[in-house]
């Protein structure tokens, strides 16, 4: 059964660039979302084996309040019941020292920074954190 | 011990001894005086009694008591006579008499007799002092009857005692006399004293005065009032030692004074230090403010720098992800068909495509914060600028159904700024103003303050607002922010456009302010720009100013007069020159539209320019004036003056006019010249699906020769040529558009006919024709030229230089 992947992506072209990627080069079942309250509903349901979360998101709001990937990863990974669903990181922000702060703000398992230079890579890593995380998840 | 004052001591000394002195002298004089008095009264009574004695001796001889009364008597004439008692030798009074005072009993003496004396051995007069002075003379007798005879003779014959006289003088007179002296020498005495008294006060004063005085003002400087002076005025030595006593006290006083005067000193040195170490202190408390300021906003530039490079870095890895993307997948054969491929294809170049204009805008603000933006400050008429804005912008509004409109009391004054730089902000801010709103319109305004010396511009819309309180919404000039953050996506564009508005409003001398009032209640953004500071100049100069003067270059002076004269009275702003260089220089200065140019100008050895030839040939090649159209006027053959031109290669051939001049001809040609001019702004209808293209476009061409159409596509372009045909003059054409190309619409004009004499010119990416339809489509035949997007965005003075030709080139030919 395909994975299925939630990609939390503002940028239109970004959105839709990924979401062909990674159907196409990853077999995954993409699905989109920019609302908060509809990951965390999604995250809930176990509808989602793993999300993409971009960094920068300038529609998503929550409570009028703009919110980020980080916040976003963050109260997934304190909700005891979504805690375990592998949350990689992909961002444009890709100075020195983004990486590792963005994985202890988020408490995220990866980091992806965009530009995606290697696609076969790229699939490698979100078949990897996903790999890592239900192994977790089985022991 | 007890002070006792000298003027005490002097006084108890010197009345010990004016009152001794005194004492002693009064008493000596009372003894003398008592001695004086005794010796008299004893020898008044001497005197008495030897007289008494001697006138006596008869009476007492012979008892004649009357006689002898009468001799008492008279001895009683002396007051000092207390009694007289004549008595004989035996103890017989015979004749006797007492003052009052003096009783019988009280004298002793006469009652015992009177002594016998002896002549030899007791004087003749015996002396008793008791309480009267008795004195006691015997009374002798002698023979003869002369009396003064018998006492010569007693001595030598013996003469006999019958009796004795005994006088008594009272002491009462005696004592009177002596009580006087003593009141006298007592007088003297104290008279003595007070004098004594007086002279010693005299010399007090005369000398403890001073003395008194210096010990006053000795204490009184000794009290620390070293102003005061002994005020004695003698010549003696006490003035000298007031004198001496005043020198020391000024010089103390000098002392003191120099003393106070450097103590002074010392203190305001000491204050001035003190103020100085204060001084230093602020200073430098100040210096390290400063330095802390100027640490914390240089932490503040980096931060922002850092802040910034990382957005940037951000902008432009979020399009180049989806490029590189969609590119990878269409290489990697992931793409179902042909038409996702190209679909993909597309979404590359849009990102593309935003990529390009992040860049755009990054450099722009690099430029800026570098300084290396330079500004060509002119004098910018705003009514005109309006109108330019007006037709660059109107189709995107129109597109929206926005109205767009601009406001400002009329006649606007120009402002003073760099024209492109200008429209670019407004642009921006009317290109924002049209993205976020809706409905309703967009209100351009310009209201000139001419005692401040600005204009204000302010853009309104009655778009979505800002959400942001109004103390924040000045944030939105920072890089990378939009109005409202949660539009970037939807809305498109760099988030730079405000950055760099603001920055380039700042470099021309302006400020910008945003606000709104809240979410959906519109936003309006105000800003300056300095007025033109040059007076109004008359309409003659801003004819001529504006290139619409008519220089008439003429050696012979009546002429170049007439000509002149002729032409003013025809409503052109003229300008004159006499020699080749005065003309050039003159046509550089004001690039006038039309030259009239003798081409027989008189040869000048040192000019640089020497005939009307040189002038023709560099009218021609300037930049400033090869627009200008020349009218040479010759006295030769205009035909063998055509011919000598032909051999320059001139860009153009210019009106030959010979002598002697017509005026109607002249006038004719001139308003033929006018009137062609006079058409533009040429209308330029620009096709392409890429506003960025437009903008530019827009942007480059100077907004009083071109009128900007633009159309999104071939369908668009084709819809505005058979509208607004007319109108046209020249098409710049975009090839690769959806929907309808560039290559159909060249068809459909040229070879359908639509619009076979428009002229085209093709501007694109892809300048290389694929197929033989498409060259042929590209050939000189159809159009006039090909040009490369990049050599536009390169140079875009081309695009200007080219529709220029071919617009002068098509009005020439008609």
């Amino acid at each position: 059964m395909k994975k299925r992947l939630l990609l939390v992506e503002d940028d239109v072209m970004n959105k839709k660039v990924i979401k062909l990627i990674l159907e196409r080069k990853g077999d995954f079942e993409v699905l989109l979302s920019e609302d908060p309250l509809e990951i965390f509903s999604l995250a809930r349901s176990n509808e989602v084996d793993i999300l993409l979360v971009d960094i920068s998101l300038t529609n998503s709001f929550l409570d009028g309040k703009e919110v980020n990937g980080i916040r976003i990863s963050r109260i997934l990974k304190d909700d005891p019941l979504t805690s375990l669903i592998p949350i990689i990181i992909t961002t444009a922000h890709a100075m020195k020292g983004d990486c590792e702060r963005f994985l202890q703000e988020s408490g995220a398992d990866g980091y992806i920074s965009k530009p995606i230079e290697d696609i076969p890579r790229f699939v490698g890593k979100v078949n990897e954190v996903l790999r890592n995380s239900s192994n977790r998840g089985a022991s | 011990m007890k002070k006792i004052s000298l003027r005490h001591k002097f006084t108890a000394y010197f009345s010990f001894f004016v009152i001794a002195i005194s004492l002693i002298f009064g008493i000596y004089f009372y003894y003398r005086s008592r001695e004086i008095l005794e010796a008299q009264l004893v020898s008044k009574g001497i005197y008495i009694a030897r007289n008494l004695a001697y006138n006596a001796g008869y009476g007492v001889a012979f008892e004649n008591k009357e006689d002898l009364s009468h001799l008492v008597q008279g001895a009683f004439d002396e007051e000092n006579v207390a009694y007289v008692f004549i008595a004989n030798c035996d103890g017989k009074t015979l004749a006797e008499k007492y003052r009052e005072d003096a009783t019988r009993s009280a004298v002793s003496g006469p009652t015992e007799g009177c002594p016998v004396l002896d002549p030899r051995i007791s004087p003749d007069v015996v002396v008793d002092k008791s309480q009267f002075y008795n004195f006691v003379a015997p009374v002798k007798r002698r023979q003869s009857a002369n009396i003064f005879q018998i006492e010569e003779t007693q001595v030598q014959k013996k003469t006999i005692q019958v009796g004795s006289v005994k006088v008594g003088l009272s002491q009462k007179k005696l004592n009177q006399d002596l009580a006087s002296v003593f009141l006298s020498s007592a007088s003297l005495a104290l008279l003595l004293i007070g004098l004594g008294f007086l002279g010693s006060y005299s010399f007090l004063k005369v000398i403890l005065e001073p003395l008194e005085k210096m010990t006053r003002t000795a204490q009184s400087i000794a009290d620390g009032d070293l102003s005061q002076r002994v005020s004695v005025k003698s010549n003696d030595e006490t003035g000298e030692l007031a004198a001496s006593f005043n020198e020391m006290a000024r010089a103390l006083e000098n002392r003191e004074r120099e003393l106070t005067q450097n103590y002074q000193e010392l203190e305001k040195w000491n204050t001035e230090l003190e103020k100085r170490v204060e001084a230093r202190t602020y200073e430098l408390i100040a210096a390290n403010r400063a330095l802390e300021t100027a640490n914390r906003e240089l932490e503040e530039a980096s931060r922002v720098k850092s802040e910034f490079l990382a957005n940037t870095s951000h902008e432009l890895r979020t399009p180049l992800n989806a490029i590189l993307g969609f590119l990878s997948l269409i290489i990697d054969g992931d793409c179902a068909s042909r038409e996702e491929e190209i679909e993909l294809l597309t979404d590359a170049r849009k990102s593309g495509k935003h990529l390009l204009s992040l860049i755009n805008d990054i450099l722009d603000i690099a430029k800026i914060e570098a300084g290396k933006l330079e500004l060509r400050v002119e004098e910018i008429p705003v009514t005109e600028l309006f109108q330019a804005l007006q037709t660059m912008c109107h189709v995107q509004a129109e597109q929206k159904g926005l109205k767009l409109s601009f406001e400002g009391p009329a006649p606007l004054p120009s402002v003073s700024a760099d024209r492109g730089r200008l429209v670019q902000v407004l642009v921006n801010l009317i290109g924002n103003a049209l993205k976020f709103t809706q409905k309703g319109g967009i209100t351009v305004q310009a209201i000139p303050f001419a005692e401040k010396g600005y204009m204000q511009f302010a853009v309104r819309d009655t778009g979505i607002g800002i959400k942001l309180p109004k103390e924040n919404q000045h944030s939105l000039f920072e890089s990378f922010k939009q109005l409202d953050g949660s539009h970037t996506r939807r809305y498109g564009g760099t988030g730079l456009g405000l950055a760099i508005s603001k920055n380039l409003v700042e470099m021309m001398g302006g400020v910008i302010h945003i606000s709104s009032d809240g979410e959906n209640c519109g936003t309006t953004v105000i800003f300056t720009i300095p007025l033109c500071a040059r007076i109004e100049e008359s309409e003659e100069m801003e004819k001529i100013k504006n290139g619409n003067a008519v220089l008439v270059v003429e050696d012979d002076r009546s002429l170049r007069k007439y000509l002149k004269e002729l032409l003013t009275k025809r409503g052109f702003a003229v300008i004159s020159a006499g020699t080749a260089d005065e003309a050039v220089n003159k046509a550089i200065e004001y690039r006038p539209k039309v030259v009239i140019l003798d081409y027989a100008l008189p040869w000048e050895r040192e000019a640089i320019f020497k005939n009307g030839g040189d002038v023709l040939r560099f009218l021609m090649d300037a930049p400033e004036t090869k627009d200008s159209e020349v009218i040479l006027i010759t006295g030769h053959d205009p035909q063998i003056l055509k011919q000598r031109l032909s051999f320059d290669f001139l860009y153009k051939t210019p009106e030959i006019l010979q002598k002697p001049i017509e005026p109607d001809v002249l006038l004719s040609k001139l308003e033929r010249i006018q009137k062609d001019i006079n058409k533009v702004p040429a209308t330029v209808l620009l096709t392409d699906d890429d506003p960025n293209v437009a903008k530019f476009i827009k942007m480059v061409l100077p907004k009083e020769k071109f009128n900007l159409l633009t159309a999104g596509n071939g369908n668009e372009a084709l819809d505005l040529i058979s509208s607004r045909g007319k109108e046209i003059d020249i098409l710049l054409l975009d090839l690769l558009m959806p929907e309808k190309g560039g290559y159909e619409v060249i068809r459909e004009l040229k070879l359908d006919g639509k619009a076979p004499d428009l002229p085209i010119i093709v501007i694109t990416n892809y300048p290389e024709a694929q197929t033989e339809e498409e060259k042929r489509l590209l050939s000189r035949e159809t159009i006039l030229e090909v040009v490369s997007k990049y050599t536009v965005f390169e140079d875009p003075d081309c695009i200007v230089d080219k529709l220029t030709k071919y617009l002068l080139k098509a009005v020439r030919e008609a």
